[in-house]
């Protein structure tokens, strides 16, 4: 991470509503975020969250209809004009659907935002030609978009969307019309520019997985409001809002297997055992907290689903045990555990498998 | 055939050549940005005015409605005042003209409007102003389709420039009526429709061949 103090974007208040035959509708409600240099800010959302038109917003392809949105320091939202096109010339952006001329070879289409601002055929060549190293394509300039796969041409999105040196790239659903190998390799790019040029990135995704990926932090977006925002790893382990849980149920609290969620039951049957989910995060996650307990309380665990996902390189832990003990023994241990700062869950109870023992 | 009729034949096709070439590069001069102007002045695109499209459009429907023979009529007057008569195969290209250029107009249009909007949201995110737009994005990924707007035009203008002729234009028409159906010679007649027939066939394939060329969107193997 390559946080710094100085802010990059800031939107206030911002409202966008649409007046369409069917009448008014709102679908920014004052959004207010801010973003810093250097950042990798991940949006996240369902489709009609908003969260297009709020990237559209930053660099005013959609005018906002209240607020304040500020990049650089400057304030976008009170630009117009050769003003607005000068401040949208520091500030990229890359497509879900590329939208690259399909008259213009890669190079051409590279070259389009130096060619827009009147730069020599010389100097354009000098900047494009280690852009198109950079993400790879240097062996394809003669080549049409239409020679091209998804990921080459998003690569070629990319190039053109650097060439003007912009202080911020807004990455609208980039990933999302590719297939998942593909997504990795740009997600890995985007990440390497952001290090190497301290480019500000804000990407919009309805997959966790791209924010989990690549995000430093994360806004929720739902309903034209943000309903959770803060660092990618927070808002993943501790979610607040409803959607968010349901973002990030997809890609770390896998459901439990069919056949155990059947036998799972909510009171405690005689003879049953207690079915805890125990979350580890960040330090906790590397100390053995399991084999502690299991050493000092009358207890023992079956290990009915467990996984460790590396979020932000830091470790999420999540383990679905049946606990097996006197009930007393059980609590102690819940007890044990959550003072080591580890997350429990009661999930339920499950009758005793092992009666023969018993 | 006759030396005589191959003469009045190569007549002919020289005149019919003169006034589709003349009118069909003057039409699309002036049809190809009507059909641009007609498609940014629209709602929700990069010049919006809707009054300006509006009347635009009425004139340009209005012109297309008019029945090519009335129309040539109609505008004798203007046509005296730029060629100075209204005979002759120079007189012809002035209808042929203002009957085109709106076509070639709608025909630009359609091609325009299927350029991608996501290219145009492209060009402003890089900051292109309205005219870059026009000249670096919507016309070149148009030109394809452009190209075979003016193809359909000259075709149509072939056509147009015999009907032309029956009001003392020249050309192939005019060639066809007069020895075809006045002096009863069915061969001359048969001539000049095989001479259009042929004419047609090389504007097509002459007009096909350069959109498939500027056509950058159908995948070549290049691996």
């Amino acid at each position: 991470m390559s946080l710094t103090e100085n802010l990059m974007i800031e939107i206030d208040g911002l409202v966008k509503t649409f007046t369409s035959a069917g009448g008014p509708s709102t679908v920014l409600k004052n959004v207010s975020l801010t973003i810093d240099e250097g950042e990798i800010f991940g949006i996240i959302g369902r489709s009609g969250a908003g969260k297009s038109t709020l990237v559209r917003c930053i660099n005013l392809l959609e005018r906002p209809t209240a607020g304040r949105v500020m990049v650089g320091g400057k304030e976008v939202s009170a630009l117009s004009g050769a003003d607005l096109r000068a401040a949208r010339r520091g500030i990229g952006m890359i497509f879900q659907h590329f939208n690259l001329l399909s008259s213009r070879t890669v190079y051409d289409n590279a070259a389009m935002p130096l060619e827009l601002a009147g730069m020599s055929k010389a100097e354009i060549r000098r900047e494009v030609l280690p852009l198109l190293d950079l993400v790879g394509l240097s062996d394809k300039l003669g080549y049409y978009p239409a020679e091209l796969s998804g990921g080459q041409k998003q690569r070629v999105g990319i190039a053109r969307a650097l060439a003007s040196k912009p202080k911020v790239l807004l990455c609208d659903e980039a990933t999302s019309a590719l297939d998942p190998e593909t997504t990795q390799s740009i997600l890995a790019l985007l990440r390497d520019i952001n290090h190497s040029l301290n480019l500000t990135i804000v990407l919009i995704t309805h997959e966790m997985p791209v924010i989990k990926a690549i995000c430093d932090r994360v806004a929720v977006l739902d309903h034209g409001e943000i309903v959770e925002q803060g660092p990618v790893f927070d808002v993943f382990t501790s979610p607040r809002a409803e959607v968010t849980r349901s973002f990030v149920r997809d890609v770390i609290d896998r459901p439990l297997p069919s056949h155990l969620a059947e036998r799972l039951k909510q009171d405690a049957p005689v003879d049953s055992n207690v079915v805890l989910r125990i979350i580890f995060t960040g330090p906790s996650a590397e100390t053995p907290v399991i084999a502690d307990v299991i050493r000092h309380y009358e207890v023992m665990f079956n290990i009915l689903q467990a996984n460790v996902e590396y979020i932000q390189a830091e470790p999420y832990g999540n383990i679905v045990v049946e606990a097996i003990g006197a009930p007393q023994a059980v609590q102690e241990a819940i007890d044990y555990i959550r003072s080591k700062d580890l997350r429990v869950e009661v999930l339920g109870h499950v009758a005793d498998t092992r009666r023969a023992v018993a | 055939m006759s030396p005589i009729l191959v003469g009045l034949l190569l007549n002919g096709l020289q005149e019919t050549c003169f006034m589709v070439a003349v009118s069909a590069a003057l039409a699309s001069i002036a049809g190809v940005p009507l059909g641009v102007i007609l498609v940014v002045t629209d709602r929700g695109h990069i010049l919006e005015n809707l009054p300006v499209n509006r009347v635009l459009g009425a004139i340009v429907n209005a012109t297309r409605s008019t029945p090519f023979i009335i129309l040539m009529i109609a505008i004798i007057p203007l046509t005296r005042l730029i060629i100075g008569t209204s005979i002759g195969t120079e007189a012809a290209t002035v209808p042929l003209t203002i009957a085109a250029a709106p076509f070639v107009a709608r025909l630009a249009e359609a091609s325009l409007r299927e350029v991608d909007p996501g290219l145009i949201e492209a060009a402003q995110a890089m900051g292109a102003t309205p005219m870059q737009i026009i000249l670096k994005f919507l016309l070149p990924e148009a030109r394809p389709g452009i190209i075979a707007g003016i193809t359909i035009t000259v075709v149509s203008l072939i056509g147009y420039s015999a009907m032309a002729g029956a009001v003392g234009g020249g050309g192939l028409g005019d060639l066809g009526i007069r020895y075809g159906y006045q002096r009863f010679q069915p061969d001359v007649m048969l001539a000049v429709v095989v001479v259009l027939i042929i004419l047609v066939q090389a504007v097509q394939s002459l007009g096909d061949w350069i959109a498939r060329r500027l056509n950058k969107r159908l995948i070549r193997s290049k691996s």
